[in-house]
């Protein structure tokens, strides 16, 4: 299907405007609407969108006809709920449950369509005076969602259709904004709630941590445990996303039990039901693991594509936010954010030649989610936009027109996840008229413009870089959410799955090439000791030249990977029938590349072992620089390599969360900070504690080594320093220890971190003169061949 | 603390950062972040920048260095003479084979073709030659080490070898020609020969040292040391394979070597192998030393780059942080102006503005509340599209009468900073601080010294004191800052963690008392870190009852510490830095004294009231933050007593939260009220417009925040006069 993004100003124009919900619009409403609704053909018997899909927007028919058709149940046969005639708009439900509720087919003469943005047109109805329209129509489009909702919960089988009209009047809605309270613990119990849409949980705090009790999302209720009882709020609601609400007044649910006494034992029964499963789930992958994805289960519910980092295997090259910066000027991606711990299907294979064989295909794993759009299902960015910038494509990618962004920043900020930045526009930018607009929104679009997909991902040397779809890629999100994303099965093949698809042995390699490579350089040593290989004749002249040849495939790993704007070609949908789903699942091209790189290194320098006289390495020769310089590329090469191998994991465990190079010093002083601030008000045996203990312990000089050492992850460290305080306490003082923990879990960081910052830094050190070495040695290396060719035609 | 009965607990998750009790997810909207590079994007460049130094330098060593000998593809280098010779490959070894560089001929028998044959007349030595096992280039090892001794006429004999030559001054020999002596190294011999006493090789060595390299000093092996007599031209040609054509002994390139002199040059030669018998090989540059210029110039490269990539970041920092912040308050009220036609309603101005004077309605933005608006122009730089403008209205402020640095335009020599010149917010009251100090300082000169004055004395250590005494402190002034209540009182009445946050400071040294966004108690405690590392000399509790100026131009502060010691404070300049709270407005209802314990003023921990019953009067910002900390606590009854009819002022999320505290019935709200009598533990009611008799609350605690009473007085009685009010003549007489 290929139809222009932005309809500047369709064809059909004049019927547009005038179709009934957009009648009486004023010319500023006019003109955005224009500039953010897509105009699209559809050829006969085509499917416009299907029922249970996600939507965001609303049509209009300009020509032909639409029939719209509905299943009541899954598995029904499909109604036709009525016919669309030009000028007719349809598909408003979208407004307030995000989702079709019927099937649009284009009838047999075809159909031509705009679709608007349903945000947008609401902002430019408010605005020009047409509130009453908007507001009408969300009206009605409620009552229909309560409707829905409430007969999809128990108090449906104690209402009559009457009873369901009157309830119909009582309910409200209410929206509540990410991080919003529904009420509060000790808050007086009032209504019975119901989600309408989003994500409530209910939660209780304990010394500084969050206890979930429950996940509800659409369709659950909550609060009438506390109704029953009439006592007040025993935990609080807090919405973990943006969430539509409904409440059911206490009279209203009182009334009803009256009428039924069996209401309350029934919504107890579906509530433990669904407590029953939430728990088996939980329990059985993040029963002590405060980090696991469920920690921000709203965000994985709303993305689509989220970018995780293996920590594991991750050297912290940073090439992804680098390849991402070379592209678009300034980088997407930062590699910084939450990290979090999950399974990552298929890490077993993706891990690289870095990670052990050890951990199972379901293995919990440190991962990043780095500061990089994840396609949202729901976008917080593309709503707030006041200008319809911000699109979604029918692959569900999530992308900015930058031609229609003023630079305002308010996708930037209604982002949950900081995931949009400001940058400065390029000149050459497009930029919407009369506005100074130097600022342009930009975010991660899967390299949408580009025919191989997203680039970070294609130059991981590790592989450790993967797109993600959590609904699909975590069973237990799914699980938990109630079983995935509804009826439109769009989503293509696993990324993780793909990146498990049989790979190179890349280890078995690695360990051949290494025995290869030093045996090679001891028959050369012996070979030349009895004077039988010569550089200039024979095994030894031959080495050479593969010795040289070597050298240009090494640098063709490292030069290749970072002229990221070369093999990236820009071409996008029409490009080689790449689709969404295919470029979700880009696996990284660089990796093999890097065990290439690896074995050929170790090769080279075996070759050159046996072409090179060894005693002469600090003559004063061509050929003893470039072997100089050779060795000293090898061996950093080397040191990086075994790092590469070590480090990550080391430092995973050690963690909090991933720092770059240049925030470890505020960390630490945030740190220190937290400790004193925590410190203050608290009892005095605390403060004893922390001067008898804690502080030498965080301040100790070997510290680090001995944590790194020891193998410890931060959270048995904790455990280990929590138990020291206990033995030293020899159990006095247990109920005067308030805010321990979270002075434990402060030293144990202040401890990691130095630890951190050396491992961090190891990883990054020996590469420049890695580069810097092998430079000499490939400059070396085109004058020693002039003067070997030079010296031979001396004739 | 007992859980619903349904829902146990699922997930242990840690509290989100910057949250404080709230509970759930993460704050909803942050500020819009700036894109940053990274060091994941920086990396790299230092590291190709100084690759290409790298390369540089090993061009410079080549250039400027000693050219490295190349020995790659031979078989090694040739002696000197050799080398003169201008041997080629071919010259010995024939043609190469075809298509390649590989030379399979054996060059055993080539050096007669340009010597002649000299074979060894050591009787076993030419046994071994006739057998075939001893050839010229058994000892004379063509490419490997050779040495030899050079004289030349007109200059200095030459030790040379393979690999260097080195002059010998102190023997000479001159024949009128160059004499060339070769040596031959131990080496060649021990393949053969041992190095043991009773070897004949014992005779030859020179034991000049040099272990394997040491010069043997046998010079007869050929014995031949004379021109070539007819006579032993026409004898056997013993040896030669040549044609007719071939040199003959004596004959060929060394020919003219062969002279009565000869021995005597010997004897020479074996004078200077003596005193050189091995030349260092190293003389020229070392395969280290190229690397070690390359690698250095590299170094150099990725220091520079680095440090350039560092100083760019700074000064775009810099750059983007607006110059100078402004620091004299305008005089005329400012206020927004929106133009509604093109406003995208983005929100961006709201969340610029610090006081919530902006709100959005109906997708435009609104100056929601205007007397909240500080006149700074936070939202107008936040405007995408030029939409909002800050102008100027047509109300004068009321302020005092200052001059652009700050100084009095009615006392000289007495500076004002901070709320109390009528600019709000604490970075500004930090810029005004310095800028104070720095024209207190630099007026200085100007001022009547006496060794009983202090150079400086400032009043109030809020935000602006603390930063001018950090900036005289920095300038070398002798200062004292006198403060009422504790180093930055202002701020510790704060509510217990409440939010700070803005734009950071880029003034250096000012910078270190801003945090970009911090809590109160960051803040705090950044600044008494600050205080006591610069050992600060702030005397607190310490009350300013006036401020005279003495005939001498000298002021005199006049201060009661701990309200009963009196004390005085002779300064030459003053900088006031009061604030504008002043002191808190109180009830127009009397107050008994025996109630007064239970009157607050302002509420520093809501926790110490815990399930207290706390009547709130007032309905400003600190109010209801106080109301909202409150009725957070278990168990404490909260009632507001407010005048106005409904939510008048305050910022949006405060209102938010009362009203939901309200519907919640955690806390009650009395409109239209005032208290009309104070009583111990209860207090007297009354309709604020209606004014008939209310009902009766009984409390333990009384807040009042109802705002405060700007401190004109204290000003006046300083002399300093104000806009907009009724203009006050200079008050301080002199010699009063």
């Amino acid at each position: 299907m290929t139809y222009p993004e932005v309809a500047g100003r369709p064809a059909g124009g004049k019927s547009l405007f005038d179709a009934a919900v957009l009648r009486g619009l004023d010319a500023r409403a006019q003109r955005e609407i224009e500039a953010a609704s897509t105009l699209m053909p559809i050829a006969q018997g085509k499917v416009l969108y299907k029922q249970g899909e996600r939507a965001d927007s609303f049509y209009v028919l300009l020509e032909g006809e639409v029939a719209l058709v509905a299943r009541r149940r899954e598995g029904a046969e499909a109604v036709l709920v009525r016919p669309v005639t030009p000028g007719e708009s349809f598909g408003e439900e979208a407004t307030v449950t995000g989702r079709s509720h019927a099937d649009a087919i284009a009838g047999p003469s075809g159909a031509r369509v705009a679709k608007v943005p349903v945000h947008l047109f609401r902002r430019a109805a408010v605005r020009s005076g047409r509130a009453e329209l908007a507001d009408r129509l969300e009206r009605k489009l409620q009552r229909a969602a309560a409707r829905d909702a409430i007969l999809g919960t128990p108090l449906a089988q104690s209402l009559d259709e009457e009873g369901l009209e009157s309830i119909l009047d009582a309910v409200t809605f209410h929206t509540f904004a990410r991080g919003q309270v529904v009420y509060r613990q000790g808050d007086p119990s009032v209504a019975l709630f119901l989600v309408a849409d989003g994500l409530v949980q209910i939660q209780t705090e304990e010394d500084e941590r969050i206890r979930v009790r429950a996940y509800l999302g659409r369709g659950d209720f909550f609060g009438d445990e506390e109704l029953e009882s009439g006592t007040a709020r025993a935990a609080s609601a807090v919405a973990n996303g943006p969430s539509i609400v409904l409440t059911v007044a206490s009279r209203v649910v009182r009334s009803m039990a009256a009428r039924d006494t069996e209401l309350f034992v029934r919504l107890r029964r579906v509530a433990l039901g669904t407590a029953e499963r939430q728990k088996a789930v939980v329990e059985h992958v993040a029963k002590n693991a405060t980090q696991h994805v469920f920690r921000d289960l709203y965000r994985v519910q709303v993305a689509e594509s989220l970018l995780v980092i293996d920590l594991e295997s991750c050297v912290r090259c940073g090439h992804c936010s680098w390849a991402c910066g070379s592209l678009y000027g300034t980088s997407r991606l930062i590699r910084k954010g939450d990290k979090i711990v999950g399974n990552l299907p298929g890490a077993e294979a993706s891990a690289g030649p870095s990670v052990g064989s050890s951990s199972g295909a379901t293995a919990m794993r440190s991962l990043l989610l780095p500061s990089s759009c994840q396609h949202c299902e729901n976008p917080a960015c593309m709503v707030d936009c006041p200008t319809g910038a911000i699109g979604k494509d029918e692959s569900g990618e999530v992308f900015i027109r930058e031609e229609l962004c003023t630079g305002c920043g308010a996708c930037a900020r209604a982002c949950p996840w900081t995931n949009i930045q400001m940058t400065p526009r390029p000149a050459d930018a497009p930029k919407p008229a009369n506005v100074a607009a130097e600022l342009v929104a930009a975010k991660c679009d899967l390299c949408r413009t580009y025919e191989r997909g997203p680039a970070c991902v294609q130059v991981c040397p590790t592989g450790s870089i993967l797109r993600v779809d959590p609904q699909r890629d975590w069973g237990e999100v799914a699980v938990l959410l109630g079983g995935g994303r509804g009826l439109a099965g769009t989503r293509g093949a696993s990324a993780a799955a793909a990146a498990a698809a049989p790979r190179w042995p890349a280890w078995s390699l690695i360990v051949g090439a290494t025995l290869g490579a030093a045996g090679i350089a001891l028959v050369g040593a012996v070979m030349r000791s009895r004077g039988h290989w010569v550089p200039w004749r024979g095994v030894g002249y031959g080495a050479g030249w593969a010795a040289g040849a070597s050298m240009l495939a090494l640098a063709g790993y490292a030069v290749p990977k970072r002229l990221v704007t070369m093999w990236m070609r820009a071409g996008g949908r029409k490009g080689h029938g790449t689709s969404g789903a295919e470029r979700k699942n880009v696996v990284s091209v660089t990796r093999p590349q890097y065990v290439f790189h690896l074995v050929v290194g170790l090769v080279a320098s075996g070759l050159a072992m046996v072409h090179a006289p060894q005693g002469g390495m600090l003559s004063a020769s061509m050929g003893s620089a470039l072997l100089l310089s050779l060795y000293v590329a090898g061996l950093t090469g080397l040191i990086m390599a075994g790092i590469y191998a070590s480090g990550p994991r080391a430092l995973s465990r050690i963690e909090r969360a991933p720092l770059l190079p240049e925030d470890f010093a505020k960390e630490r002083a945030a740190l220190s900070t937290r400790l004193y601030k925590n410190l203050s008000g608290r009892d005095e045996l605390v403060k004893a504690v922390a001067q008898k203990i804690l502080l030498p312990y965080a301040k100790s000089l070997l510290g680090p080594l001995s944590l790194v050492a020891s193998g410890r992850d931060l959270k048995q460290e904790e455990r280990r320093v929590r138990t020291r305080i206990d033995a030293a306490l020899s159990g006095r003082g247990r109920d005067r220890l308030l805010g321990i923990d979270e002075l434990v879990r402060t030293a144990v960081e202040l401890r990691a971190l130095p630890a951190q910052r050396a491992i961090t830094l190891g990883l990054r050190v020996f590469l420049p003169i890695h580069i810097v070495s092998f430079t000499l040695a490939l400059l070396l290396l085109v004058l020693h061949v002039i003067g070997a060719i030079g010296a031979g035609s001396f004739r | 603390m007992s859980g619903p009965r349904v829902h146990k607990t699922l997930f242990v998750a840690p509290q989100p950062a910057g949250q404080g009790n709230a509970g759930g997810p993460p704050r909803p909207k942050q500020p819009a972040t700036d894109a940053a590079e990274t060091s994941d994007v920086r990396r790299v460049r230092p590291a190709y920048i100084a690759a290409a130094f790298g390369a540089a330098g090993l061009a410079l060593a080549f250039t400027v260095g000693d050219a490295p000998t190349y020995s790659g593809a031979g078989p090694g280098p040739l002696t000197p003479p050799h080398v003169k010779a201008k041997l080629s490959c071919t010259k010995c070894h024939g043609t190469a084979e075809q298509g390649t560089t590989t030379f399979t001929k054996k060059a055993k028998g080539a050096c007669t073709t340009c010597h002649g044959d000299h074979a060894s007349t050591r009787e076993p030595h030419r046994a071994l030659a006739e057998q075939g096992k001893l050839g010229c280039t058994t000892c004379h090892t063509i490419h490997g080490p050779q040495s030899g001794v050079r004289f030349s006429d007109d200059g200095p004999s030459v030790r040379y070898s393979t690999w260097a030559e080195r002059e010998v001054p102190e023997v000479s020999f001159h024949a009128g020609r160059t004499v060339l002596v070769p040596t031959i190294p131990l080496k060649v011999c021990t393949g053969c020969h041992t190095t043991k006493p009773d070897d004949p090789l014992a005779r030859c060595r020179s034991h000049a040292g040099g272990g394997d390299l040491e010069p043997t000093v046998c010079f007869d092996e050929h014995r031949v040391a004379l021109p070539p007599s007819p006579s032993i031209a026409a004898g056997p040609n013993r040896g030669s394979t040549k044609g007719a054509n071939a040199p003959k002994r004596g004959e060929g390139v060394c020919s003219d070597q062969h002279f009565e002199d000869r021995s005597f040059a010997w004897e020479a030669a074996r004078e200077v192998a003596s005193r050189a018998p091995v030349l260092d090989k190293g003389s020229s540059t070392s395969s280290l030393g190229w690397f070690g210029a390359a690698a250095g110039l590299a170094v150099v490269g990725y220091a520079g780059t680095t440090g350039v990539q560092v100083l760019a970041r700074r000064r775009s920092k810099n750059a983007r942080a607006k110059a100078a912040p402004a620091v004299t308050p305008s005089d005329k009220k400012r206020l927004p102006i929106i133009d509604t036609s093109t406003c995208l309603g983005c929100y961006a101005c709201v969340d610029a503005c610090p006081y919530g004077v902006l709100d959005v309605e109906r997708y435009v933005a609104v100056v929601a509340r205007p007397d909240a608006c500080c006149g700074l122009v936070l939202c107008e730089q936040r405007c995408p599209n030029g939409s909002l403008i800050v102008a100027e209205e047509g109300t004068t402020l009321e302020r005092p009468r200052i001059g652009p640095s700050l100084e009095s335009l009615d006392v000289p020599g007495l500076f004002l900073a901070g709320d109390v010149t009528g600019m709000p917010l604490i970075k500004n009251a930090i810029a005004q601080g310095s800028r104070a100090a720095e024209a207190a300082h630099a007026s200085l000169p100007m001022r009547p010294k006496s060794p009983e004055a202090l150079d400086v004395c400032i009043i109030g250590a809020g935000p602006a004191g603390i930063s001018a005494g950090l900036r005289l402190h920095e300038l070398g002034a002798d200062t004292v800052l006198l403060e009422q209540g504790g180093v930055a009182q202002s701020i510790q009445n704060f509510p217990r963690g409440k939010l700070v946050f803005d734009q950071p400071l880029e003034v250096p040294t000012l910078g270190a008392l801003w945090l970009k966004e911090s809590t109160k108690e960051e803040l705090l405690l950044q600044w008494m870190r600050i205080v006591r590392q610069r050992s600060l000399r702030v005397l607190e509790r310490t009350r300013m009852a006036g401020i005279e100026r003495r005939p001498d131009g000298l002021f005199v502060v006049r201060a009661v510490e701990d309200e009963e010691h009196p004390r005085e404070v002779i300064a030459r300049s003053v900088i006031l830095a009061i604030g504008q709270r002043g002191s808190p407005r109180r009830l127009p209802a009397p107050i008994p004294e025996d109630a007064e314990k239970m009157v607050h003023y302002h509420l520093a921990d809501a926790k110490s009231l815990e399930g207290r019953r706390v009547i709130v009067a007032g309905l400003g910002d600190s109010a209801m933050e106080a109301a909202i900390a409150l009725a957070h606590q278990p168990r404490t009854s909260v009632t507001i007593v407010a005048r106005a009819g409904t939510y008048a002022r305050g910022q949006p999320r405060n209102i938010a939260e009362v009203e939901r505290l309200r519907k919640a019935k955690r806390l009650d709200v009395r409109f239209s009220t005032e208290i009309a009598e104070v009583h111990v533990g209860w207090l007297l009611l009354r309709d604020a417009k209606a004014g008939g008799p209310g009902e009766q609350l009984s409390f333990d605690h009384l807040l009042v925040l109802i705002g405060s009473i700007p401190p004109w007085d204290t000003l006046q009685r300083a002399g300093v006069g104000r806009l907009g009010g009724e203009r006050n003549a200079p008050v301080i007489g002199e010699g009063r």
